[in-house]
């Protein structure tokens, strides 16, 4: 068993401000990474140590493997944590890494790779008996064999392109009258996009939702599941509102798929943190998508409604210590829900916006969080994600926390650059987001009803009166105002802290 | 007296008909608006309307917009042509860090403004990065399956008349 002291965090931005704050209370020193214009960032004031990558692409600097083990030796950490994206699931990386003797916090090269590729996950999946979405892969191109196996699958069914992406080559086929017309036009599409005709027949599901299971293991045989999350609610397939408990499991569906979760990591031997994504249909059944080997974005939403800290569980499992807890104490308490704050235009396709940010804000509820890279005056650039932070609450019920999350949500402007924060207002107001009818292409669906709406005489009547009086003395307060600010009218900006 | 601004897109005019002790009364469209500010902190703006309170509040630059009952407006004095002048220009260029997908037309080629030149992924998204005005397309200064940085200007579009 390996203590660790000291950790690089090979991440930048609000995961690795998170990364830090665990760390913090552990007694665990920090070093960070940053890019020359990241000097003001939280992540690079946070840290104990922050070390300059300098100028350079991402692969020169946050993506570099030979750089990151340099800083890691030349300041003796005893661990790195890739935080998500970056080389959080770059197998290479992390073999390296651990021939320098030092530990990362993630799990084994051989899991990586094998939940890292669709085919080798898939094969592994079928071998451990784990639910996938029913279909035919092969080879077979024969129209009346397909035909035969999509009537096997059960109507309606997706084919499309193998070598496929982007809905080219694709078709759903609602019964067996239409298959042949549909097989053809796919394979003609195909064959124009990508140059090969083969495609592959699933069970294609109406009204899907993304469901997925919190996964830890540690390296005594301990696979535990932390209940599930539900993001169905995506846009340009990344998801900006996620949630647990997931508004459409019974008990009966949500045990049978957090037991599954938890076998499959079982199955595969793994270590650490990991998240299962399944997709749910309306009749209850689910399908293994795909698995992540590393922490997710939206990891608050099990942090806020287990009361776990899910990076100490990391470092304790990453140190070689049993997981703490045992399945039993998994115990949900309330309900969490998760918006994605973007840099970013939901009127025109979700074009990334830059600009200065002016005031970053702070909820000014209990039972909420923000997790943030940003602070005031920093610049949100072209240049990494655009993200700009993730705001977190908690409550007693589902409606709580909706109503909880819209109250906060003007509490974090971001002035300065353009976000998707009205857009995730009207979501959380649209009646079929409250009514908890959350499929993946409800963002797809209600596009119209999410588009802004025309201001009203009374809402432009009070847009007015605020940029005229907000933060401007009026003529009888001229007065009392003139004195020089004390003490504590300078105090009055620390109300938010 | 008549007053005017910028709400979004939109010309608002509009009249204070009483700015007193915290009392507001404007006009708007023919309608009357009676408010009274409760609380003026720009983080924490509170004012009452027909009984009920809204909060609000406003970007410390006053240019970045206001947050009323949770709706955000970027309002502010008209510019003339301001507004006009920023929605043209600087889309060749990458929007952020990505990877050239497709290339739609050909170097050579006669473009016309808004039509789609090459196709780049970032951040799992597509997006088309269209003509800013017409012109002959000189060079593509990368090829299909090139990875790019943020900002970088993508082609190389002469206007007809330089042409």
């Amino acid at each position: 068993m390996a203590e660790i002291k000291k950790i690089l965090i090979a991440n930048r931005g609000e995961i690795a401000v998170r990364v830090i704050n665990t760390c913090r209370t552990k007694g665990i020193k920090t070093v960070s990474i940053y890019k020359p214009e990241e000097k003001k960032y939280p992540h690079a004031l946070l840290a104990d140590e922050s070390i300059c990558l300098g100028e350079g692409t991402l692969g020169e600097t946050y993506l570099n493997h030979d750089l990151l083990v340099e800083i890691a030796k030349k300041h003796n950490v005893d661990a790195i944590h890739p935080g998500y994206g970056f080389l959080s699931e770059n197998a290479k990386f992390s073999s390296r890494v651990r021939k320098e003797g030092i530990i990362f916090i993630g799990p084994s090269e051989d899991s990586m790779k094998l939940m890292g590729d669709k085919i080798s996950s898939k094969v592994k999946m079928e071998e451990i008996k784990a639910p996938l979405i029913p279909g035919y892969h092969g080879d077979n191109q024969d129209p009346a064999f397909l035909a035969q196996k999509a009537k096997e699958i059960g109507y309606p069914v997706l084919v499309k392109a193998s070598a496929g992406g982007g809905g080219k080559g694709m078709r759903i086929v609602k019964s067996d009258k239409e298959f042949n017309d549909s097989l053809a036009a796919a394979k003609r599409e195909a064959m124009n996009a990508f140059g090969d005709d083969k495609v592959l027949v699933e069970k294609f599901i109406v009204n899907p939702r993304h469901i997925e299971v919190q996964v830890f293991s540690d390296r005594y045989g301990n696979h535990l599941h932390l209940l599930e999350r539900e993001c169905s609610i995506q846009r340009r397939y990344q998801k900006i509102v996620e949630e647990s408990p997931s508004p459409a499991l019974t008990p009966e569906i949500r045990k049978e798929i957090t037991e599954t979760a938890a076998k499959i990591a079982a199955g595969i031997d793994y270590e650490g943190a990991g998240t299962v994504e399944f997709i749910l249909d309306e009749d209850g059944k689910f399908y293994f998508l795909e698995m992540n080997t590393r922490l997710q974005v939206e990891h608050p939403v099990t942090e806020m409604i287990t009361g776990l800290d899910l990076v100490d569980l990391q470092i304790q499992v990453a140190e070689g210590k049993p997981l703490p807890l045992k399945q039993e104490d998994v115990v949900a308490r309330g309900h969490a829900i998760e918006v994605r704050l973007y840099a970013e235009d939901p009127d025109n396709e979700f074009l990334p916006s830059t600009g200065k940010i002016e005031r970053v804000g702070f909820p000014s509820m209990p039972g909420t969080r923000l997790d943030t890279g940003f602070e005031d005056g920093n610049e949100v650039t072209i240049n990494f994600d655009p993200m700009l932070a993730k705001l977190i609450v908690h409550s007693s019920t589902r409606d709580q926390a909706i109503e909880k999350m819209k109250t906060v949500l003007p509490d974090v402007p971001f002035y300065g650059v353009k976000t998707n924060r009205d857009y995730l207002m009207r979501i959380l107001k649209h009646p079929k987001f409250v009514e908890g009818e959350t499929f993946t292409h409800f963002v797809e669906t209600w596009k119209s009803e999410l588009g802004p709406n025309e201001m009203s005489a009374e809402e432009m009547a009070k847009a007015i009166l605020v940029y005229l009086k907000a933060g401007k003395s009026s003529h009888s307060e001229i007065s009392s105002s003139r004195k020089q600010p004390g003490p504590w009218d300078t105090l009055s900006s620390l109300r938010n802290v | 007296m008549k007053k005017k601004l910028m709400i979004g897109s939109k010309e608002v005019e509009f009249f204070i008909m009483k700015d007193q002790d915290g009392e507001v009364l404007l006009e708007l469209e023919g309608q009357k608006f009676h408010f009274n500010v409760l609380k003026n902190d720009p983080d924490h703006f509170v004012f009452s309307y027909e009984g009920n309170n809204h909060f609000s509040n406003i970007s410390p630059s006053r240019r970045s917009g206001i947050i009323v009952d949770g709706k955000t407006y970027q309002i502010g004095p008209i510019e003339r042509g301001a507004a006009a002048k920023s929605a043209e220009g600087e889309a060749m260029s990458s929007p952020m860090p990505g990877k050239i997908l497709k290339l739609l037309v050909k170097e050579g080629d006669k473009v016309s403004k808004g039509e789609g030149l090459l196709i780049m992924e970032a951040m799992k998204m597509e997006h088309t990065i269209k003509a800013a005005n017409d012109g002959i397309l000189e060079k593509f200064h990368y090829s299909e399956g090139d990875l790019v940085d943020g900002g970088v200007e993508l082609v190389e579009l002469k206007g007809l008349e330089e042409a």
